[in-house]
């Protein structure tokens, strides 16, 4: 990376922060020095190997005008959502240490902590059960460089369902999202994201975890030139429990890389990983998710699954799950595996009548569903259903015979 | 933990059986690094001048080069000026010709090791090249394998008799810059083996080696060259083993194996280098480059490790399938107990078609042992129905110990199979209440729980080798679990 390219990102850093309260004033300016120290990421940065930084590091990117997410549905009752810039205006004290849930940011997610100039702030007070989901819609309308932020809290045994949808037209854009969910004590947050293939997107998100609280993460990726994702967890509390599903596709010269972190922290938590990816055309698919166990988190128990497949002669798939495991009384394992669809399978829709290209659809089909299948929220699960149907050859007759 | 562990603690204590010094006058090349010492330690050994250029390429290139420090290891800065790159123990003008020329002090060593030259000779048909510090002072059963052709010389013995072979194989599989040890090591490299199995011959017995460094503030840099012609088969066995010292020792080892079209090569080491006392004091720095080539077709390459010594060990035998049809295979048993360090693992690369590899690797952590398994599999574009399957199981004993896995894998091959499976736990409670229950001491059940844990990679070993390594197991095993 030439010192140019590092610098076009960068250059749009202040010198100093002169708005909003002290403690984000602070928080800024920890993250600009961070970010003007180490740089972004390149190819030598170990996390970053395979993603093709250069390409979003050697654009010219302008702020994208009114970048903030936006509320895609009406907020349900017992839900409070408010505008992150309105807080900060009015409350600022509401949200102090609530914008660096798992420490300091680094890389992209440092450049959004400097610069966000609004975003959303969802809460939902302890004891409160929400049935229907909150939508979140992050939509790339014009070209440049935007940066959402999101901030989801709850109270105890509160309980919440969210969607977001990264979506747009603009295939020369930049989304660098950063969304931050901080669990309550037996909260329980399902958090489900789609990710249409709308330009560039770097996101990450931060979820930490208090004790007994549930987390459950599904991610759909849906091709995209350059999307690279990092979901961490933090599991601080006594029996809190994570589960990461992920179902990915990339096709043409498409890029979609996942990162994992689940750092256990606390004793009794479990945690389990599975995602699943489909290469075709001449993508790449990148997998590397980390397990991480604390000396005093005894009994854990901690698993992890990367399956692939490999459709195409010019496609790529990186995988690389990693477990660093310091305490003893634990169960971990992980496993990954890349090949194509299954022969005797093949046959047995072959047998029966149905064309080579829609068997391959069905078994396609089948093997992202599913992930989709342990989204527990019925009218999210069928949306989802939805969208992969739409991305897979013969999803109409599919939709047909399941 | 419990009393019941007690007396497990006490055996995890039990001191280092190798850790002795013998007495003898040694010749030492002044310590420091520069292209004077290479210079001179050619010269020592008489080598004609392109290997002296060779050397002086890989000095040249390992000062443009920095030390890796990607692995998850940590130890103290190493002065790569403070260390001797040369020791030969002193003898009669001649080196010695058959093991009655052979300095007394010297098999008294070996016999300590429990590798009595004479016994093997006569009971297991073993020859063995034993490679005292640098110089590689008895070979036996040349002449034996001479007859079918079988060429088992040291390496600077080899330069001087078979230059043509040393000069096509040298640096091809690992070549001088591909790593910072690498480079070192052809740099300095003193004695090593040289194995040649001719076309079609299956070398009647096990060759064998046992490494030992002994002088103070020495580096090991040795280097083993193995080529298996056509349809030829070998099997190679690797000890090493350290005497006791408060500061740390440098071994950077390059071991080369090139396997010609349906040839054959099994590899097996059992390394003992002294690992430091409880506290991390001391100990062998372990950082070998060990890589195969599977160069024809049909051919094998297999890597047996069963890795209990060294302060750190860094180290990955690495196969690389170019041949359609050539398999590549990585067992290992790696245990780390006290304040040792331990990364190491394995890299396939496929090249060819119908390539296949297989990785299982077993991790016990003890003590403050930190462990890590960082493997690479790589399936490239051309590589049709590769296959690779790959398994590594930790074991943690006690609570201030780590296991790490850390797998890496790439696949650009649609008609390839990658399996990857990684499980770390703790000794079962219902397993050792299974054997409690029928009578079994807890020493025992521990035992037999981690033999079976060890089982599959044991197994792969040759007969020779698999009474010592169990020995080794066995007293860092037994005591390690609780």
């Amino acid at each position: 990376m030439t010192d140019t390219a590092r610098q076009t990102l960068l250059r749009s850093l202040p010198a100093s922060f002169e708005t909003g309260p002290e403690w984000l004033r602070s928080l800024r300016a920890r993250a600009a020095d961070a970010l003007r120290e180490q740089g972004l990421p390149s190819k030598k940065t170990e996390a970053w190997r395979f993603t093709p930084v250069r390409s979003v590091v050697d654009a010219e990117f302008a702020r994208a005008p009114g970048d903030a997410p936006a509320l895609g549905s009406d907020v349900p009752e017992g839900v409070r959502a408010r505008s992150l810039r309105a807080v900060l205006g009015s409350e600022p004290e509401l949200l102090e240490g609530r914008l660096e849930l798992a420490g300091p940011p680094e890389h992209f997610a440092a450049l959004n902590t400097a610069l966000f100039s609004d975003g959303l702030w969802i809460d939902v007070p302890a004891g409160t059960v929400v049935e229907t989901p909150i939508e979140v819609t992050h939509a790339v309308a014009r070209a440049g460089v935007s940066y959402p932020r999101v901030l989801v809290t709850t109270g105890e045994s509160a309980e919440l369902t969210i969607i977001e949808t990264y979506t747009g037209a603009a295939s020369d854009g930049l989304t660098n999202s950063v969304v931050e969910l901080d669990l309550g004590p037996n909260a329980k947050v399902s958090h489900v994201r789609v990710h249409e293939n709308a330009g560039m997107q770097v996101g990450r998100v931060d979820v930490r975890q208090a004790a007994d609280s549930r987390y459950q993460s599904t991610v759909v990726t849906l091709g995209g030139a350059l999307h690279r994702f990092d979901v961490r967890a933090l599991l601080q509390g006594k029996g809190a429990e994570c589960q990461l599903d992920g179902a990915y596709l990339v096709e043409g010269e498409d890029h979609v890389d996942h990162h994992t972190l689940v750092e256990h922290q606390a004793p009794y938590c479990r945690s389990d990983q599975t995602y699943r990816g489909i290469a075709s055309g001449k993508g790449t698919t990148v997998f590397d998710g980390i397990v991480v166990v604390h000396r005093d988190a005894q009994k854990t128990e901690a698993h992890q699954e990367n399956r692939n497949l490999l459709l195409s002669e010019n496609a790529t798939v990186h995988t690389k799950p990693h477990l660093e495991i310091d305490a003893d009384d634990v169960v971990c394992s992980h496993g990954a595996t890349v090949g194509s669809l299954d022969d005797d399978q093949l046959f047995y829709l072959r047998a029966r009548g149905i064309p080579e290209d829609l068997a391959h659809a069905m078994l396609t089909f089948a093997f992202l569903e599913s992930i989709v299948d342990r989204v527990r929220h019925e009218p999210t699960r069928a949306r989802m259903r939805e969208a992969l149907l739409a991305r897979i050859p013969h999803g109409d007759e599919i939709r047909e015979v399941t | 933990m419990s009393s019941a562990t007690e007396p497990i603690d006490e055996i995890l204590k039990k001191s280092y059986d190798a850790g002795f010094v013998t007495d003898i006058e040694q010749e030492y090349a002044p310590p420091g690094l520069n292209e004077d010492i290479v210079k001179f330690i050619s010269k020592k050994k008489q080598e004609p001048e392109w290997l002296l250029q060779w050397r002086l390429k890989a000095y040249r290139r390992w000062q443009q080069m920095s030390e890796p420090r990607w692995a998850k290891v940590s130890y103290p800065e190493i002065d790569y000026q403070d260390i001797c790159y040369y020791a030969a123990p002193k003898t009669d003008k001649d080196a010695p010709k058959s093991l009655d020329e052979v300095d007394p002090e010297l098999l008294e060593t070996y016999e300590k090791l429990g590798i009595p030259l004479h016994e093997r000779e006569v009971l297991a048909g073993v020859a063995v090249d034993a490679v005292f510090d640098s110089v590689s002072v008895a070979t036996t059963f040349r002449e034996k394998l001479a007859e079918v052709g079988v060429i088992f010389m040291s390496f600077s013995e080899a330069v001087q008799e078979h230059p043509e072979l040393i000069k096509k194989y040298l640096g091809s599989v690992v070549p001088v810059s591909d790593n910072f040890f690498a480079a070192l090591n052809s740099a300095v490299f003193s004695d090593g083996s040289f194995v040649y199995i001719p076309k079609g011959v299956r070398c009647p017995m096990e060759l064998s080696t046992y490494f030992r460094i002994n002088a103070a503030k020495t580096g090991q840099f040795e280097r083993t060259l193995i080529v298996a012609d056509e349809g030829s088969y070998v099997s190679y066995l690797e000890g090493c083993t350290a005497p006791m010292r408060d500061e740390n020792q440098l071994h950077a080892a390059v071991v080369e194996l090139v396997a010609h079209k349906d040839a054959e090569i099994k590899y097996s080491t059992v390394q003992n280098w002294y690992p430091g006392d409880e506290n991390g004091k001391g100990g062998i720095f372990n950082f070998v480059t060990k890589r195969g080539l599977c160069e024809g077709e049909a051919s094998k390459i297999s890597w047996t490790q069963v890795e209990t010594g060294s302060a750190i060990t860094w180290k990955y035998p690495s196969c690389i399938l170019k041949g359609d049809d050539s398999i590549g295979e990585f067992y290992s048993v790696a245990l780390s107990n006290h304040r040792q360090q331990a990364d190491t693992g394995t890299k396939m690369i496929h090249l060819g078609k119908n390539t296949k590899s297989t990785i299982i690797s077993k991790g016990i952590s003890a003590g403050h042992g930190q462990q890590t398994y960082r493997g690479g599999v790589k399936i490239m574009r051309g590589a049709d129905n590769a296959r690779n399957y790959t398994q590594c199981d930790s074991l943690l004993i006690g609570d201030k110990c780590g296991a790490h896995t850390v797998p890496y894998v790439d696949v650009r091959n649609s008609t390839s199979k990658l399996e990857h499976e990684a499980t770390t736990s703790r000794i079962g409670e219902d397993q050792l209440f299974y054997c409690r229950q029928r009578g079994l001491s807890e020493e025992d059940a521990v035992s037999l729980i981690v033999n079976g844990f060890a089982k599959e990679v044991l197994k792969e070993l040759p007969m020779e080798f698999a009474v010592e390594a169990q020995k080794l197991l066995g007293v860092s095993l037994e005591g390690a679990v609780g």
